[in-house]
């Protein structure tokens, strides 16, 4: 209601005066919805008889933001944060949907989702967990889903029918609860910290004592990984085929696919098209292992979205294609979209930091730019006034481990986690 | 002009205008040396950029040698370009030599110009390029810039094209190093030389000193081969700055010695034209009536002399108007003589006659005489009245001043004592010893009491004091009436011996010139100093002569 006024309050004032050029045109966006993740994994890597629980130690391929937790924004992220909170519930490389911090879930008399919570869920301060701690936790992130969402008993949260369980298995929708430091959110994963991401290493310690041997991420800060494992890494994640193939030829090393996870689109303004045999070249282009996208037409990732709005505004400066520069495949998918003129003839590419391509995708003000997303975030279909969203290639990464380490645990999210 | 003008100007000419040539002198000669010592600078960079780009260039062509026999001995490679395998080892395949070569850039091309492994733009495989090779091997040298396209942005490139085989296929090898800014700064070895790349035409020379290197270009896609230029330039901003310290310098020179000049030109011209004008301004006071004037100097110099040479002029003026007015009195006195003896004669005629006429009688008729003297009695009466009122109107005509000897001191006291009331006011300071000085006493008390009661006057009841001092002179006796009242401005002081000119109310402006033709006329002085505020001081010197009686 209050809503309402302030937008009647606002076109009645719009009316009296002339209207500015809007820096940016909110356009609504259709419900949206999941797709099948189709994987060719087992999801699941035991890499030998598990040794007695120690210290495991990961290679770390970039820097950590507390700040960002639960939500990964990198890959570096994406190793870290699963292993501390959780989702509801999860799905594996697979795409089948399996139990998180929900133990069941079912559909009650009135065609809703009842999403009972696992017994004995607890918070790492060891306070347990309440569905209403896991609205709470969404009130946070996602407001929609809070209010969408009941309480039923301390255990048991309802869900209209119409939404999809697997988007529980979103980051955003993790549980969590504030830091009385404000540091760490409180997670209710396996593993706990509060220690600092400044000082190289990352120890992360098992919540309850049992197998699960703590774990040291070593920031790699630009050492060769291969260096990394003959250094006693234990674990890494890469998309490097080079140190695929070296493990390969390491007794003491084990790698292994863990899934077709990230998809990488162009988001342009020109009228352009991708046909499979372009798609092909793009695959042909990059180092990682690579594969045309499954889909010419690519959703738009709503982490890249702020709220149910995107922005799409003027374009400012002359045309330029943007990605990540810390994004190697980006950059040589870029580096052939610019070979080929994709995004118009003789429109550059620019590479920026991470935060920078993530401003300019939020301010709606690029001509083109490369994005990458894992495949089980959700995604709309295409809405007329956006930028054409092109699918490009899909690529997988490998988890390399040292046999003897803890059995390894593969999401369709590209994330890996030790199993309990 | 004024002599004042006229030696302002004689300065300026004298100080300021060696000056001035002087500085531009200054200022062209620093330029031509300047520029000449830029102009050898550039050149001598000139020709060392021209040596260090055919090293570059050799030592391109060496490492391109180089890469072409490791592509010869290169299996992998052979199986990916002939047989399609390992696609990745192709596509980096040049991104790896190019690094491992030092080189900027490396493209390898097979015989059709499509580019099959490219090192700075790694996914630009399959475009076909074919003209490059060709420009680059027709360029003169063997060597040229090129434009190395990049996802990002192009860069220039010195490069070189060499070739190889495989299975009777050839394939060209072009590679080079960047040519930017840090390429360029390496050329210059001179802090204050710069070296930049203009491949637009002539380079423009505005403010600095210029060299060119022209070097084979390919600056298109496809030819022809063209030219680009390597400025070696010299900026004249430091040629300027010093200009402009110089020019400021002067400038700041040319002030203060032109402030000097003209101070000291003021302090000449005040020096010598003050004194000429205060003289000037002194003689034009002086006139017939007013021979008083005093021209005094102690100065030694020209304008002393002068002065000096004006005031013994004076002096004889002033004794030729004396003698002037003693034959114009004589003059006077012979007409008046004159007149009386004719007046006087007419009136005796009448009585000769009557005694003539009786002394007749007399002889010729004794007893008429009684009766006839009775007859022309009224006629010898009326001629004795005629004479006497002859008499008295001659002594009315002119009061002839007498000269006896007199005493001023007794003057002095008697006139004040004369002032009554005023003279209470009256402060005297008298000489004890002084001469007797030679003049009618009516005239010395007249003068007396004019200039005494002309200085009570000025006292105008504000207080204050009137001194009368006598003293002994050289040449008789000074008399000094002086008051402490408003005194008088020069101009006031101009007008003072004027006819009909005062300040008193009711005054008839004829004291004070009275009072010099009295003095004048006693063969004395008269002197004034005043100043405005602080008081007058009349000075009256009368000559001496003759004991008191």
């Amino acid at each position: 209601m209050f809503v309402a006024v302030l937008i009647l309050l606002a076109l009645t004032l719009g009316a009296c005066r002339p209207a500015p050029a809007p820096a940016y045109r909110p356009v609504p966006l259709p419900p949206p919805i999941m797709m099948p993740v189709p994987s060719d994994t087992t999801c699941e890597l035991s890499p030998g008889a598990v040794t007695p629980a120690g210290t495991l130690l990961v290679a770390l391929p970039g820097p950590v933001d507390p700040a960002h937790a639960p939500v990964p924004s990198s890959d570096a992220e994406r190793l870290v944060f699963p292993q501390l909170y959780e989702t509801l519930v999860r799905v594996d490389c697979a795409g089948r949907l399996v139990p998180g911090l929900a133990r069941n879930w079912r559909v009650d008399s009135t065609g809703d989702w009842r999403v009972t919570l696992r017994d004995g869920a607890r918070f790492w301060d060891g306070a347990p967990v309440t569905a209403l701690d896991v609205i709470a936790s969404w009130r946070a992130r996602s407001p929609a889903w809070s209010q969408i969402s009941e309480a039923l008993s301390t255990s048991e949260v309802r869900l209209p029918a119409r939404m999809s369980l697997a988007m529980l298995a979103q980051w955003s929708l993790a549980v969590t609860k504030r830091a009385p430091d404000g540091g760490w959110p409180i997670g209710t994963g396996a593993y706990w910290t509060s220690g600092p991401v400044d000082t190289g290493t990352l120890i992360v310690r098992p919540v309850t004592q049992g197998p699960l041997p703590l774990l040291a991420f070593r920031a790699l800060s630009g050492t060769d990984p291969r260096d990394a494992l003959d250094q006693g890494v234990q674990l890494l994640v890469t998309d490097d085929p080079a140190v695929v193939a070296y493990a390969a030829t390491h007794p003491a090393l084990i790698a292994a696919p863990i899934a077709w996870s990230r998809r990488y689109a162009l988001v342009t303004r020109s009228d352009t098209s991708l046909d499979s045999l372009a798609r092909q070249d793009l695959a042909r282009a990059v180092h990682a292992e690579a594969r045309p996208a499954t889909s010419a037409l690519a959703c738009l990732w709503l982490g890249t979205l702020k709220g149910d709005q995107v922005a799409v505004g003027p374009v400012l400066g002359p045309k330029r294609l943007f990605y990540g520069r810390d994004d190697r495949t980006a950059h040589e998918l870029a580096e052939r979209l610019v070979a080929h003129g994709v995004v118009g003839a003789g429109v550059p590419a620019v590479g920026v930091s991470a935060e920078q391509l993530a401003a300019t995708i939020s301010a709606g003000n690029a001509w083109a730019f490369v994005v990458a997303w894992p495949q089980l975030d959700g995604c709309v279909a295409p809405v007329a006034g956006l930028p054409r969203a092109l699918g490009l290639i899909e690529t997988r990464t490998y988890v390399v481990a040292r046999r003897g380490i803890p059995r390894l645990l593969f999401d369709a999210d590209g994330t890996v986690r030790l199993a309990p | 002009m004024t002599f004042r003008a006229r030696l302002l100007l004689g300065f300026v000419a004298v100080v300021l205008v060696p000056l001035a040539v002087f500085g531009l002198g200054i200022r062209r000669g620093i330029a031509s040396r300047l520029t000449a010592q830029y102009e050898r600078r550039v050149n001598g960079l000139v020709d060392v950029i021209r040596a260090d780009l055919a090293r570059r260039g050799a030592d391109v062509a060496a490492r391109l040698a180089a890469l072409r026999e490791a592509a010869v001995q290169d299996n992998r490679l052979r199986v990916a370009v002939l047989q399609g395998g390992e696609p990745p080892y192709l596509l980096d395949y040049a991104g790896n030599g190019m690094r491992l070569a030092g080189l900027s850039m490396l493209q390898i091309q097979d015989g059709d110009g499509r580019i099959v492994s490219s090192g700075h733009f790694r996914n630009e495989f399959d475009r076909r390029e074919p003209d490059l090779p060709r420009l680059l091997a027709a360029a003169p040298g063997g060597t040229a810039l090129v434009w190395a396209r990049t996802a990002e942005a192009p860069f220039l490139a010195l490069a070189r094209v060499d070739s190889f085989r495989l299975a009777g296929k050839r394939f060209a090898v072009v590679g080079g190093v960047v040519v930017d800014s840090l390429f360029l700064s390496r050329l210059a070895t001179d802090s204050e030389l710069v070296v930049s790349l203009d491949t637009s035409g002539l380079p423009d020379t505005t403010g600095r000193v210029v060299g060119v290197v022209l070097v084979p270009a390919v600056l298109a896609d496809s030819g022809p081969l063209g030219t680009a230029s390597i400025v070696v330039s010299h900026s004249l901003a430091g040629l300027e700055a010093l200009r402009h310290d110089v020019d400021a310098w002067f400038v700041a020179a040319l002030a203060v010695t032109a402030g000097i000049a003209l101070l000291l030109a003021w302090w000449l011209a005040a020096r010598i034209s003050g004194p000429l004008t205060a003289l000037a301004a002194q003689t034009a006071r002086v006139d017939m009536d007013r021979l008083d004037v005093a021209f005094a100097s102690q100065r030694a110099d020209e304008i002393g002399a002068l002065t000096r040479l004006l005031g013994a002029m004076t002096e004889r003026l002033r004794a030729g108007a004396a003698r002037l007015r003693e034959a114009e009195r004589r003059m006077a006195i012979g007409d008046l003589a004159r007149q009386v003896n004719h007046d006087i004669k007419n009136g005796l005629v009448p009585i000769r006659n009557v005694f003539r006429h009786l002394t007749q009688l007399a002889r010729e008729q004794p007893e008429a005489v009684g009766e006839v003297l009775v007859e022309r009695a009224g006629t010898v009466e009326s001629s004795i009245a005629y004479l006497e009122g002859l008499a008295g109107n001659y002594a009315r005509l002119y009061p002839q001043p007498s000269r006896e000897p007199c005493d001023v001191n007794a003057l002095v006291r008697e006139t004040v004592q004369r002032l009554g009331e005023r003279g209470r006011e009256v402060r005297l300071e008298l000489a004890g010893d002084l001469p007797a000085v030679s003049g009618d006493p009516l005239v010395l008390r007249r003068i007396l009491e004019n200039l005494a009661s002309n200085a009570l006057d000025a006292l105008d009841g504000a207080g204050g004091a009137v001194t009368v001092t006598t003293a002994r002179v050289a040449t008789g006796v000074r008399i000094i009436i002086a008051d402490t009242g408003a005194g008088m401005t020069k101009s006031q002081l101009d007008k003072a011996f004027d006819g009909f000119y005062t300040t008193k109310p009711g005054g008839t402006g004829l004291g004070l010139s009275i009072v010099r033709r009295l003095v004048l006329d006693a063969g004395g002085a008269l002197k004034v100093e005043t100043q405005p505020g602080k008081g007058t001081r009349v000075l009256v010197e009368l000559p001496g002569g003759g004991d008191v009686a």
